[in-house]
Formats: C-alpha cells, sequence, structure tokens
C-alpha cells in the first residue's frame, strides 16, 4: 500500500491527456520492425513471440512412400507361398507317417517334381549361360547331396528312437514358425539378389530330419528327405527367378500352391482347410490393407534442428 | 494451505522494493499492477557444482544475478560421492546435495515416488513459489517440475539442447518432456530452432515457449593481441574430438587449408575418441609444425588457448546455441562455422562465415577468412559481444515469465486430470492412474508428516551481506 503512495508523491504534475494522445497516435503510425530470427538484438517483440515464419523449413515426410494395395498384396504373395509350402510338407509327412501315401507315388511324384523344376528355373533365371560345364556342375552337386543323404538315411531313421513322439511334434512346429519367421523374403520377393537365410534354412532342415526320424523304412526317409531338400533349399531359387520373370507368373503359382495345399488338407480335416484359408486371406489380403491404413499416421520430420550427415567417416 | 506457501508483503523483512516502470504481462497483454515481488526460486538439476559444463555455468550466473536482483535462490542436485547435505555458495546460494543414485553421464536414474519426500519437503520449508528445472537428459529436473506441479508450486523448463525424433532413445525423452510439462509448465529455450524443435517434440503450444538466448563471462575472455604470433594466421579449434562435434570434417579439410595458404597453422584442444584421425592425417601430410595437438584443456586455461589465435573454427554437426563462439569473438577472434542448428541466430554477418557442413566449402570460408581476420579489431569485437549477451538481461527476461507464471491461476483438480488425456486411450488411462496414485501417496505424506509442522529454514541474510560487500569495496 506504502508504494501507491509513494508512486502518487513523486508524479508531481500529470501530462495532459491531449498531448499524451497525440503520441500514442504517433507510436502507433511508427510500424513494428519485422522479427527476425536472431538473438543478438533487443527486438519490440515479447520473448514467446511465435512469427508467421515459425517451422517454415520443416519438411514432412520426404522420403516416405505411399505404396498401393496391389504391390502390397503382391510382395505378401511370397509369404503366401512360403507358408503354403510348409503347409504342404507337413501334410505330405502326415500321409507318409500313417502309410497311406505308398512309396511308388512318392518317387514317381519327386522325380517329376525335380525334373520339372530344374527345367522351369533354367528357362525363367536370366543372365544364366545354359552350357554344359553348368548342367553337369547342378547334376554333380545333386548327386553328392543326394547319395549322401542315402547313405545316412539309415542313421537318420534311429535318431531320434528314444524321444516321444509329443517332443517331434512340438519341437517341429516350433521350427517350422521360426522357419517362417526368418526366411529371406526380400530374396522371394525378387529385391535382392543374394540367397541368404542360413537360420531359416537350418531350422526347415532340422525340422525335417526329426520328422523323418518317425518313418518306417530307410528308402522311405531318403525319399522324404530328399523331399524336403527340394522344397525348403531349392525351390526359392526357383520362386525367386519366376517372381523376377513376371509377376503373372508369380501370381498364378501362389494360386496353384494354395489350391493344391486347400485340397490335401481338405483331405485330412476341413476346420484346418478352413484355418488355413482365412489365415492366407489375413496374410494375403488383410496385412495390406492395414498397412495402409497406418500409412497415414507415418510422420518423418526433418528441419534445420537436424544432425549433419557427414559424407565420409573416419573409423 | 494455500497461506503457507505465499508470501505476502507483511511477512517479508527489508523490504525495499524497486520501483520499476509498468510492464505488459507476455501471455494476457494487460499491464502488470502489482510492484515486483521478491520470488523464492529453486533451480533444480542433475547437473551442477561440482561437475563443470555449459549448464552448470548458466544455472550459476542466473541464480547469482537474480539474487542480486533481490530474489532468493536454492540449487538442488544430486550427491556427488561423499558431497550430501546443505552448501552454501557465493552471495548465500544455498546448495541441496539430495541422495540419489548417480547413473552414468552424470544423470541419474528415474523414480516415481522415492524423491516426492525429500523434495516436498525441502518446497515447504524453503516456501518456494517457482520451480526451476533445467536439461531435458537430467531425471531430477522432470521430478522437480512433475512434484512441484502436484504441489501446487509454479513451475519453469528451461531447454538447453535439440533432440532428433527417429531414435528410440529420442522417444523417450521426448514423452518424458512432454509429461514434465502437461501442467501448464513453461518452457524456456535457448534459441529459436531450440524453440521449434522443442515445440514439435512436446506438442506443446508456442506461446508457451519463450526464447532467451544463453551468454558467458566475458571478463575471462580479452582480447591480448600480443599473444598471437604475427608471422602465422592461427586457427584454433578447442572442442572435445567426438563425430557429432564435426571431427571427420576437420581432417578432411586442414591438408586442403594448409596447402592454399602457406603461412598458415592450426591448434587443436581437446580430447576424445577420434584424436587418433587426426594424429593419422598429420603423419600423413606431414605436417607437423603447422598443425598443434594440446590434449584436453583446463577450462581455466582456455582464454590462454583462445587469444593465441586469429580464426576460431567450429564444425560441429549440431549445435543449439554454441556458447564457445561466443568466448571466441570475447578474444578478438573471427569465427568460421558450420551453418548447423541455432548458430545462424547467434551472432552477426561481420562476426562470423556460415559454410555447409562438408570439408569443401568449409575449407574455403576459412581460406576467405585468412583475409578477412586481419581487419578484425578483437577489442572492437570484445565490447560489441559483450553489449549482445548479459547475465543481467537474460535475468531479467526470465523474471519476466516468473511474474507471468505467477499470474496464472492454480486450476483444481478435476482440470488437470484433464491436462493427462493425451496419449491415446491406454496412455491417457495410465497417466491418470499414475497421477492419481502419487496424489494418494502426497496425501499419505502429508498425514506423516503434516505442513504446519515443518521448521521454516532460515533465510540467508542476502540483502545485509550485498550491502556490507558494497561498503567494503568502497572502502
Amino acid at each position: 500500500m506504502s508504494l501507491i503512495q509513494t508512486n502518487q508523491q513523486k508524479a508531481g504534475t500529470k501530462e495532459p491527456p491531449k498531448e499524451k494522445k497525440a503520441e500514442h497516435k504517433r507510436k502507433a503510425e511508427q510500424k513494428k520492425k519485422p522479427w527476425r530470427k536472431i538473438l543478438y538484438i533487443q527486438q519490440d517483440y515479447p520473448d514467446n513471440h511465435t512469427d508467421k515464419s515459425f517451422l517454415e523449413f520443416m519438411v514432412l515426410n520426404a522420403t516416405a512412400r505411399r505404396r498401393s494395395f496391389g504391390e502390397l498384396s503382391l510382395a505378401a504373395t511370397s509369404i503366401t507361398q512360403e507358408l503354403s509350402i510348409v503347409v504342404l510338407f507337413i501334410v505330405i509327412f502326415f500321409h507318409s507317417y500313417n502309410n497311406t501315401l505308398p512309396l511308388v507315388h512318392f518317387v514317381v511324384i519327386n522325380s517329376i517334381l525335380i525334373v520339372l523344376g530344374y527345367l522351369m528355373f533354367l528357362y525363367f533365371e536370366e543372365d544364366l549361360e545354359i552350357t554344359f560345364d553348368l548342367i553337369f556342375n547342378h547334376l554333380k552337386t545333386f548327386f553328392i547331396i543326394f547319395a549322401s543323404v542315402f547313405g545316412l538315411s539309415s542313421v537318420l531313421r534311429t535318431l531320434t528312437k528314444a524321444i516321444s513322439n509329443d517332443t517331434i511334434w512340438a519341437l517341429t512346429t516350433f521350427l517350422f514358425c521360426l522357419h517362417l519367421f526368418f526366411q529371406d523374403y526380400g530374396y522371394l520377393n525378387g529385391f535382392k539378389n543374394r540367397f541368404f537365410a542360413p537360420f531359416s534354412l537350418n531350422a526347415a532342415i532340422f525340422g525335417s530330419v526329426i520328422l523323418a526320424s518317425r518313418l518306417n523304412s530307410d528308402f522311405y526317409v531318403f525319399v522324404f528327405l530328399a523331399f524336403s531338400f527340394q522344397v525348403f533349399a531349392l525351390s526359392p531359387l526357383l520362386r525367386h527367378s519366376i517372381k523376377k520373370f513376371s509377376n503373372e507368373f508369380q501370381v498364378l503359382l501362389t494360386a496353384l500352391m494354395f489350391a493344391l495345399t486347400f485340397g490335401l488338407i481338405v483331405t485330412i480335416n476341413t476346420l484346418f482347410a478352413i484355418l488355413f484359408f482365412f489365415f492366407v486371406a489375413f496374410i494375403n489380403f488383410g496385412s495390406p490393407l492395414s498397412l495402409m491404413a497406418a500409412q497415414k499416421w507415418k510422420l518423418f520430420i526433418q528441419g534445420p534442428w537436424d544432425c549433419a550427415v557427414v559424407e565420409t567417416v573416419h573409423k | 494451505m494455500k497461506k503457507e506457501i505465499e508470501i505476502t508483503l507483511e511477512d517479508l523483512e527489508n523490504e525495499e522494493l524497486v520501483q520499476i516502470p509498468k510492464r505488459k504481462s507476455i501471455l494476457t497483454g494487460k499491464y502488470l499492477k502489482k510492484p515486483k515481488k521478491r520470488y523464492r526460486i529453486a533451480m533444480i538439476t542433475d547437473f551442477f557444482y561440482p561437475s563443470v559444463g555449459g549448464v552448470e555455468t548458466h544455472i550459476f550466473q542466473l541464480s547469482q544475478c537474480l539474487i542480486k536482483r533481490g530474489h532468493k535462490v536454492i540449487v538442488i542436485t544430486h550427491q556427488y560421492g561423499d558431497r550430501n547435505g546443505i552448501r552454501f555458495m557465493t552471495n548465500g546460494l544455498k546448495i541441496y546435495y539430495i541422495p540419489k543414485l548417480r547413473a552414468p553421464d552424470k544423470s541419474s536414474f528415474p523414480t516415481l515416488w522415492n524423491n516426492t519426500p525429500i523434495l516436498r519437503d525441502i518446497f515447504l520449508r524453503e516456501k518456494i513459489m517457482i520451480v526451476h528445472g533445467h536439461q531435458e537428459i537430467s531425471v531430477l529436473a522432470h521430478e522437480g517440475v512433475l512434484n512441484a506441479r502436484e504441489l501446487g508450486i509454479k513451475a519453469v523448463f528451461t531447454e538447453h539442447s535439440l533432440f532428433g525424433f527417429n531414435e528410440i532413445h529420442y522417444i523417450l525423452v521426448n514423452k518424458g518432456l512432454m509429461y514434465s510439462l502437461l501442467d501448464g509448465v513453461h518452457l524456456i529455450c535457448v534459441s529459436n530452432t531450440t524453440k521449434e524443435n522443442a515445440v514439435l517434440r512436446t506438442a506443446l503450444s508456442p506461446y508457451l515457449v519463450s526464447v532467451i538466448p544463453n551468454a558467458t563471462d566475458f571478463s575471462r575472455f580479452t582480447p591480448d593481441p600480443t599473444q598471437s604470433d604475427p608471422n602465422w594466421i592461427t586457427i584454433v579449434s578447442i572442442t572435445r574430438l567426438m563425430y557429432r562435434k564435426g571431427v571427420d570434417l576437420m581432417v578432411d579439410l586442414i591438408p586442403i587449408v594448409c596447402k592454399a595458404v602457406p603461412n598458415v597453422r592450426f591448434i587443436i584442444g581437446g580430447d576424445g575418441p577420434k584424436r587418433v584421425f587426426i594424429e593419422m592425417m598429420i603423419e600423413k601430410y606431414d605436417l607437423q609444425d603447422r598443425v598443434k595437438l594440446l590434449g584436453f584443456v583446463k577450462h581455466e586455461n582456455v582464454p590462454n588457448v583462445l587469444v593465441q589465435g586469429n580464426i576460431f573454427l567450429n564444425t560441429s554437426l549440431t549445435e543449439s546455441f554454441c556458447i564457445a563462439i561466443l568466448e571466441a569473438v570475447s578474444c578478438g577472434l573471427y569465427v568460421v562455422a558450420t551453418k548447423v542448428g541455432g548458430v545462424p541466430e547467434v551472432l552477426p554477418n561481420y562476426m562470423i562465415s556460415f559454410a555447409k557442413p562438408n570439408p569443401e566449402e568449409l575449407a574455403q570460408k576459412l581460406i576467405e577468412a585468412t583475409e578477412k581476420c586481419k581487419d578484425v579489431d578483437p577489442y572492437f569485437f570484445h565490447k560489441e559481444v559483450r553489449e549482445m549477451y548479459d547475465w543481467h538481461d537474460i535475468a531479467e527476461r526470465t523474471e519476466k515469465v516468473y511474474d507471468d507464471m505467477m499470474l496464472q491461476p492454480e486450476r483444481p483438480l478435476f482440470e488437470k486430470l484433464q491436462y493427462h488425456s493425451r496419449g491415446g486411450t491406454w496412455g491417457a488411462l495410465f497417466n491418470k492412474l499414475i497421477f492419481m496414485l502419487r496424489l494418494i501417496w502426497l496425501f499419505i505424506l502429508e498425514v506423516c508428516f503434516p505442513r504446519d509442522q515443518i521448521h521454516y529454514a532460515v533465510d540467508f541474510p542476502t540483502d545485509k551481506f550485498l550491502k556490507m560487500k558494497k561498503k567494503k569495496l568502497n572502502n
């Protein structure tokens, strides 16, 4: 209270109101200097002034790409193929285990598949000089692998004699899930040129070996393992070349695989077939849709506050 | 309950309130009718003496200037080894070293409940009106601001650095800051770029963010033309030798500049993981007599190193304000810096030249600078920069922020709960749950340690002390 009194005492004579009004008018006419983004001079703006030029150098989503449904669906077909192939493999095992697949039929199917597959690989693969040397090398590799599997087949048949069936089924499920998870889909979609997924291949071969150990005869084990080698080690190469060759063939192949697998599961259990159908629908069409719905949340902010990137970093 | 915290005019002794012209409130636009109040401020941070750095010096200088303007300031920080309890620094600045587990990189471990009793006790016994947290990566500052808001004490936060958005540690830190600033906390940034960055990170309204720059102690950095060798043009650079400070650029540009200008030499101070590359470059191009590596330079010796030079080189890849270039200009050096972050706002064009962060352009600008630095008058630079950045001015601007904070009404609890609606459905629910649990914790503390039984701390007699100091100086 004392302060206000002191102020009034010190005020002395009051300024006449007319002069004050004129001064106000003069000050209002003097235009305010535009705000500058600098710190070294006192500007006639409060500290929290936000200018029109606030965030003018901010760039949003400069590198983000809007993907279309077709593009995403096509990329998802490789996952569908892989899933179908794994399920097909399990179904074949199921039939082998229950002796509903005669050995002769299995051998014939296997031989047709490998010959057909190899011919298709030679046709679809680009930058391939079909010389006698190349084919000889391929055949040599086949022979070595198949011969060693044939030799080991009797050992592999009794590999898991002491392990119960339930352990085998559980372990196999887990291993094939790992295989699906870590597969090199970039290669299968034609984005990369080198097949590098050792973890997934190991998991698949491990799974197929322990499955094969449940079978009855040595020769059956050999044929089954040859089949698994074709499916997991050789078919990625073929599928990669098909995808690179033509998108239509890729879609056709996926549809065929799906139809075949679906047809075979139906012979075992219709519930599983329905589940398989919905799962594939989710992967091939549902996931692209959800990714497209999520694309609107993409926010990649760049601006003058970013850490600068140096071209040559010394290490 | 509110009565205990509010300081009325009659409570203060020796009130010699300064008569100042009327100021408009920056938030409401109305004239502030009340005379200047003496505020009781708590600076809270992990980074303070005995650790040395930019933030520590900022807090110390700001506190000293606020004390000279008549406010009461205390500092709360975590203990450093044996150093715990209460200590006093210059002019009665009280420092609380509270027991808190220290994490690597000088900050401390985050907690939700542990520090509430001790912080509540400090805020109440010192009758704190405003809590001022510093530096985003300091966990104690966040905790202090959160506890203050729950107790109804006003809070201000100062942001000293720039952060990205992409990586997981940035995302966590940004969410932490967003949570701390929910309840009407004013943010102070050290440059306009920092303000843009902070507004984007924390989704604050830009009108709640003020830009108040840093300054430095210019009396320590005075020019001394006798120290520099007239036969050479000396380029000085004192930084930590790490990736963020652009050492890769330095390694590439030094050979170019040394080849182009025959009488140029480099003095590089500082140590770090990239030092070995500079040594390799010196050996490769045979520049032993042109480039001198000093190793780690103590803070006291920095002015001595700076005055030996004609040009200061700053190759940082990211910098929110850069006090180093202010120190260099104060010593009379011409500056060449990379155009990143807040650096373009700091100095006028006749003191600094900018280059994009690539070695060729930096080398080009350095070569041009070797011509310009001959015309530079070091004493003129020192005088100019002294007038641009002053701690007393910064303290006055911070005080304006405090004035506006004190005029804001304290919202009821139900409205405060609405602030926690950010973060989606589940995030909001989680935030509200944590908020309610913290309030229950405060209630328990209130029951166990009631407010009316807290012994108020005795204030350091700052006015008498300052008067005594003045008398001694005059005598």
